[in-house]
């Protein structure tokens, strides 16, 4: 009986060693950071651009997702897409700076795409990007302008941020909404104090049930709309909002409308149409980075489609804020006429000059940077 | 042929290895009490289930009044009206006695019960054969000869012609042995007929027509009662003749091994007390056995001297020590063996082998282990020894999973073990239970083998004939109290029996804490 | 005892057709496998005859890619060995308790805490890994005794206090992150042990491997040892004695309710310790924002059901079910993640059906044993059918359907 056993198993492995030697390949490959290609974030919308392209051009593709949240695993997936063929890789999501850091000098013929990130070491001290790899970055800075702008255009006066935790993505995004709704309320002609905005870091890109609360807290002292910003704590938010009457949200990274009817509009990076261009540019370079995307970060803007907000009919939920002015502003911002600055903290020359007028002082004692406004009162305390 | 109600004419039931039922016939003639008698295992329990349709015989037919019937399931039995009064009853205790009546056959309209009907119908029934039971009583506050009736009644109101009666006299006293005779010898007149399963050679002489012997698997005869003796039948159910146990007298000594003092122990079942106030000594050399009607209170004395549940008050003093606070182990060394009621549930961990169920008293000794580490050496050597001393018969020796092992073997292992320990008292509660006869003489053979080295024996026991028979000293307990103190050479079977029901209590136990 | 065949010593054909538990055991555990492994690839066929345009070459590669990967590459059997080992030591954890007869379900809790203790004593205590496995083993040893106390002095079922017990774990860890800033990289993420204490990593042997470090080898060593109490000490005789029969147990001498605290203060000292190698491997950081239980915990049951709690056997069941794992990641990108755990759940519990498949062998055996043993089982056999005969033709009373 044992010996039966013995050659069925053996049967059984030899027959399907023979056929692993056929395995099927995919061109361009996808490796999500944790979630899957259904977070409608990150993943979802580089994994939308990467199919846009590939049944267009008629290119195989894949995604593949790591076993574990760990830089370990994400270099063995990203081997693994290669072990099937890949000859790009997209990789959404600052989480793969230390993984393609890794494998970007092991495999040179590969090339990788990293989305919202740069390549660098686990202690941060050597950032690199060589010549296979391509980055992109997104002024997330002109996506929370317009988000902002647009929110006060509309009506809104008590607004509300809520990022995830205070990274620089998330930061830019924050002083990008205040600007936007300081920029609109000095159009609009309103005086200061007119709109408010709460600002708040949940310090988690989850939602939570603390954080509902506190959302509760925000709608029912008045908060007409907050900008939900940092991966899945939208849930809490939207939660929140429609605990209420009337409360809005706005979501980010990609159009999140379909999510809840609260959302008005998205802070998007164009995750899609980036990865596409990407690929196209790869592709008609015969397949490798050309000179000016190889070994370089894009930083992509309003002038790139980088950014925006959505609008398409069934995405736009403004009542008084039209297309056509959202196309002005937007104009505006691609030509340079209105800037936006991405300055999220103190300069070198700053703190120094700050401590020469501070004596006794020293670094830790100096306030935050914050954008300046002057119409617009914002509460970093709330 | 007409007038057999039921046949089963040469069945054989096979199981891998074994012949079960070989050859067997059984013909239940219409209106007759017919005895079915064997030992444990010989073949009585497979028969039964051949006709409850639980097996399919190899070979052999089963009629019914002459025609051949296939029987699948016991749906189809108790269509052909064969009905069965089990040896633990099927009682829900909580329902009254005429819910657990219509139980399984409720009697509906537009899905709602409709009881009364019903109860009129069990009324008359009870009536007519004379059964005597309450219909609105709850099964736990009626008395065990009562559910019996419950269940007579339960196969009568289902119309049932053929009633099986398996081995129905255990659970009860000999008064009410009496009174169930008188109820079966009514259920004939009035036209039904019973198969009485039994191994007590006396009962089967007193209410049956006829019997058929099983043994060994196998068909022995069937004899008209009238025709026979007890010891013909005995003979043909053990195989040989049985010698009566040969009981040399007490050594009467004064040595006190064991003292009970006022013990008290709660009932898990009730809020009363299982052991109320109970006091007595044990002396070496004697065979002190605590009679009663089962869920008297035995099971929680015992319970209460050997440390497996917790005593409210009292003391027990063994061999001088005051025990009363000591830990289970304590107590065992200290000089106490126990073959306990339950083999399976107490006596023995099943899935160990035989040399570490040997050991399990023992393991922890000094030689047994070192440092922690066990000597599993020394375990095989030491239940070798008590293997071949005790003959106890397992098919890989020390390496036998308890498991395994016949019922007569496993509890010749459990005694072999505790007597192994050298204590001077041994408590043995229903050692006899479900054995065959030969197991039963060794087992009693051993316990006055005991007596005689001078060790004092506390034997618990439910079957008044182990009772009389080995016994040097009686206590009869009754709802949680000794109510008598008997000599066995001076009393009979039926005075047990009216002290064990408490219709009698001798004087010096009439005031609390009375000493015997 | 039905003896129709006298009971004589041992027959010399006995000895040759006689097998002993350990092979039964062996045989059921592999035929178990393969049965598992045959339902997934039947499972496989299953998913895509239901797909819209069905491939059928897909369930060749993927399963084919499912047993090969795992043995495919140097890498590869690393990354068995590095998942074995958790597996492993939440496996011998369920299977101790299983020895002493309880249902330790709070592995996972267990882990939990032996994770966040572990982290908490590599980053903020800047303990070195063989003292921070110390602290996660005594966190999780404290973690599994309190269901161990509640269930000797409350006799509170130990099921149901280490469900609830592994709720809470996972959120007094989530609070205790919180409330130590320090621990954190990002507010999400604990910080990169290479950063933040590379002496916490577990040694690697010099092996450049990410995945390579020694947490197998220490799991290993805790099988053996493991091993070593329950099949040569008196205290691994208690346990098991109270796992078989604890009231035989009790009867003995032996401080049952002592054991069973013991037991799983060990239990979970175990799992504690299989928190800690996975957390001090160096490659993968808690992530705080769970609000899902461990999955590792819970795959400590078939791994330790189909080794029959055997804590050798446990070594080559967690390295057969960590082989799955690996397996199943290549066969992406055919199958879906998702579809991916799915299969590998599939064979893993079908492949936990060790027991049954051993009982049948039984079975088997018995019969072209015959003889002995034979009327001996049967014995049972009849017993059992008589307790039929009962149930059956009576009515099902509510008393059979909830006392008992």
């Amino acid at each position: 009986m044992k010996k039966f056993f013995g050659v069925l198993l053996l049967a059984l492995v030899a027959v399907f060693a023979f056929v692993s030697c056929t395995g099927k390949t995919y061109e361009i490959a996808l490796v999500t950071d944790v979630g899957n290609i259904d977070d409608k974030s990150f993943n979802e919308g580089a994994w939308n651009g990467v199919k846009e392209y590939a049944e267009a051009n008629d290119v195989s593709y894949a995604y593949y997702r790591p076993s574990e949240d760990s830089t370990a695993a994400r270099v063995e997936t990203i081997e693994n897409a290669i072990d099937k063929g890949a000859k790009i890789v997209v990789c959404p999501g600052y989480l793969f700076e230390t993984a393609i850091y890794q494998v970007q000098a092991s495999y040179p013929e590969v090339a990788f795409l990293l989305l919202d990130g740069e390549p660098h070491t686990d202690d941060y001290a050597t950032y690199e990007t060589t010549s296979n790899t391509h980055n992109i970055l997104y002024q997330e800075e002109q996506a929370g302008f317009l988000a902002g702008y647009a929110a006060v255009q509309d009506g809104y006066r008590a607004l509300g941020f809520v990022g995830g935790m205070a990274v620089p993505a998330v930061v830019r995004y924050g002083y990008g909404f205040v600007q936007g709704a300081e920029f609109a309320a000095d159009e609009l002609g309103l005086s200061a104090g007119d709109v408010t905005i709460k600002y708040y870091y949940a310090d988690a890109f989850v939602g939570s049930d603390a954080l509902e609360t506190k959302m509760d807290g925000w709608y029912a002292a008045g908060t007409e709309v907050v900008f939900a910003c940092g991966g899945k704590l939208y849930t809490s938010v939207v939660a929140a909002a429609e605990n209420t009457d009337d409360g809005k949200v706005i979501g980010v990274d990609v159009d999140q409308v379909a999510e809840s009817d609260r959302i008005i509009t998205s802070a998007m990076k164009g995750l899609t149409v980036s990865v596409v261009d990407a690929l196209t540019a790869f592709y008609d370079n015969d397949m490798a980075w050309p000179t000016e995307l190889a070994g370089t970060t894009s930083t992509l803007g309003a002038d790139t489609d980088g950014i925006g907000l959505p609008t398409a009919t069934a995405s736009w939920r403004f009542e008084t804020f039209t297309v056509t002015a959202y196309e002005e502003i937007f104009a505006d911002l691609v030509d340079g006429t209105v800037e936006v600055s991405n300055k999220i903290g103190w300069t070198t020359d700053e703190v120094t000059a700050w401590l020469a007028a501070n004596p006794g002082s020293d670094e830790e004692d100096m306030p935050g940077y914050v954008p300046e406004t002057t119409l617009v009162t914002v509460d970093y305390t709330a | 042929m007409g007038d057999y109600i039921i046949e089963m004419n040469h069945i054989r039931k096979e199981f891998p290895g074994v012949v079960a039922n070989d050859d067997i016939t059984l013909q239940l003639k219409k209106g007759e009490i017919h005895a079915l008698l064997g030992e444990n295992g010989a073949g009585k329990s497979t028969l039964m289930s051949v006709l409850f349709g639980l097996y399919r015989p190899e070979k052999g037919e089963i009629r019914k009044d002459g025609e051949v019937v296939n029987i699948q399931n016991p749906n189809d039995a108790n269509d052909l009206g064969i009905g069965m009064v089990h040896q633990h009853f099927k009682l829900v205790e909580v329902f009254t006695v005429l819910e657990n009546i219509i139980l399984g056959a409720e009697p509906t309209k537009y899905g709602f019960l409709t009881t009364k009907e019903t109860r009129e119908k069990v009324l008359e029934l009870s009536k007519k054969f004379n059964l005597m039971v309450d219909v609105d009583a709850k099964i736990e506050d009626i008395s065990v000869g009562m559910q019996q009736r419950v269940e007579i009644l339960k196969m009568l109101y289902r119309e049932n012609e053929i009633l099986i009666f398996d081995e129905p006299t255990a659970v009860l006293t000999p008064q009410e042995i009496d009174e169930l005779m008188k109820i079966m010898k009514n259920l004939i007149k009035e036209g039904k007929s019973i198969l009485f399963i039994s191994h007590k050679l006396n009962e089967i002489m007193e209410v049956s027509d006829r019997v058929t012997v099983l043994r060994k698997g196998k068909y022995i005869g069937t004899v008209d009662v009238d025709k026979t003796s007890i010891d013909q039948l005995s003979e043909m159910m053990v195989g040989r003749k049985i010698d009566s146990i040969k009981k040399n007298p007490a050594k009467k000594t004064d040595e006190v091994i064991l003292e009970v003092n006022n013990l008290i122990v709660p009932s898990k079942l009730h809020k009363n007390n299982a052991v109320n106030n109970v006091s007595f000594q044990t002396r070496a050399g004697e065979i002190l056995c605590v009679a009663g009607i089962e869920g008297n209170g035995q099971s929680e004395l015992v319970y209460g001297i050997t440390g497996l549940e917790k005593i409210s008050s009292g003391s027990i003093i063994l061999n001088g020590k005051d025990i009363t606070k000591m830990s289970i182990r304590d107590r065992n060394l200290t000089g106490m063996s126990h073959i306990p009621e339950d083999r399976h549930k107490y006596g023995l961990v099943l899935d160990f082998n035989l040399g570490q169920n040997l050991a399990l008293k023992k393991y922890f000794q000094e030689g047994f282990q070192h440092n922690g580490f066990i000597d599993f050496g020394k375990i095989k050597e030491h239940s070798e020894i008590l293997i071949d001393l005790y003959d106890i018969r397992s098919g890989k020796r020390s390496a036998t999973i308890a498991r395994s092992m016949s019922g007569g073997n496993q509890q010749k292992a459990i005694i072999a073990r505790e007597i192994d320990c050298g204590a001077k008292l041994l408590v043995a509660v229903q050692p006899t239970r479900g054995l065959d006869v030969g197991a039963i003489e060794n087992i009693h053979k051993t316990l006055i083998k005991q007596r005689d080295q001078g060790k004092a024996v506390l034997l618990v026991s439910l079957e008044l004939d182990e009772v009389m028979d080995i016994s040097d000293r009686i206590l009869v307990m009754y709802n949680g109290k000794i109510v008598a103190e008997l000599d066995p050479k001076k009393t009979t079977p039926q005075e047990i029996g009216l002290y064990m029901v408490g219709a009698k209590v001798q004087d010096r136990f009439k005031t609390v804490g009375g000493e015997a | 005892m039905l003896g129709l065949k006298s009971k004589k010593d041992t027959s010399p054909q006995k000895t040759i057709t006689e097998i002993s538990e350990l092979k039964v055991t062996v045989i059921s555990s592999v035929v178990s496998i393969i049965v598992g492994l045959l339902f997934g690839l039947v499972f496989l066929f299953i998913i895509e005859v239901i797909k819209e345009t069905p491939d059928m070459t897909n369930p060749f590669y993927g399963f084919s890619n499912l047993m090969v990967e795992g043995f495919s590459s140097i890498r590869s059997i690393i990354k068995v060995l590095y998942k074995a080992a958790p597996l492993l030591m939440v496996g011998l954890a369920v299977g101790f308790a299983f020895k002493a007869g309880l249902f330790n379900i709070g592995a996972t809790g267990q882990y939990t805490v032996g994770a966040f203790f572990a982290l908490i004593a590599a980053i903020l205590w800047q303990f070195p890994w063989w003292a921070a496995l110390i602290v996660a083993m005594i966190a999780g040893g404290l973690w599994g005794l309190v269901p161990g106390i509640f269930k000797a002095v409350f006799n509170i079922n130990e099921v149901i206090t280490t469900i609830m017990l592994n709720w809470t774990a996972l959120f007094f860890v989530n609070l205790l992150f919180y409330n130590n800033p320090g621990i954190y990289e990002s507010r999400e993420r604990t910080m990169n042990l290479a950063v933040a204490n590379p002496s916490a990593i577990l040694p690697d042997l010099g092996v450049s491997d990410s995945y390579f470090n020694i947490g197998i080898f220490i799991a290993i060593l805790f099988a053996v040892v493991i091993f070593i109490v329950l099949e040569r000490t008196t205290f691994g005789f208690e346990i098991k004695a109270c796992g078989n029969n604890k009231n035989a147990s009790v009867y003995a001498g032996i401080k049952a309710k002592r054991t069973i605290v013991y037991t799983m203060l060990i239990s979970g000292a175990l799992a504690g310790v299989g928190g800690g190698i996975q957390y001090l491997s160096g490659t993968v950081p808690y992530t705080v924002t769970s609000t899902t239980l461990l999955p590792m915990g819970f795959n400590g049951i078939p791994v330790a059901l189909l080794a029959f709690s055997n804590p050798l056997g446990i070594i080559i069941t967690s390295l057969f079910i960590s082989y799955l794992q690996v397996g199943g990641e290549a066969m992406q990108p055919v199958y879906s993640p998702e579809m991916v755990n799915i299969i590998t759940s599939v064979i893993i519990y079908f492949s936990a059906f060790a027991l049954i498949v051993s009982q049948l062998i039984k079975k088997y055996m018995k019969k072209r044993l015959g003889g002995d043993e034979a009327t001996e089982e049967t014995d049972v056999v009849l017993d059992v059918a008589s307790e039929e005969v009962n149930k059956i033709s009576t009515p099902k009373t509510p008393e059979e359907g909830g006392e008992k």
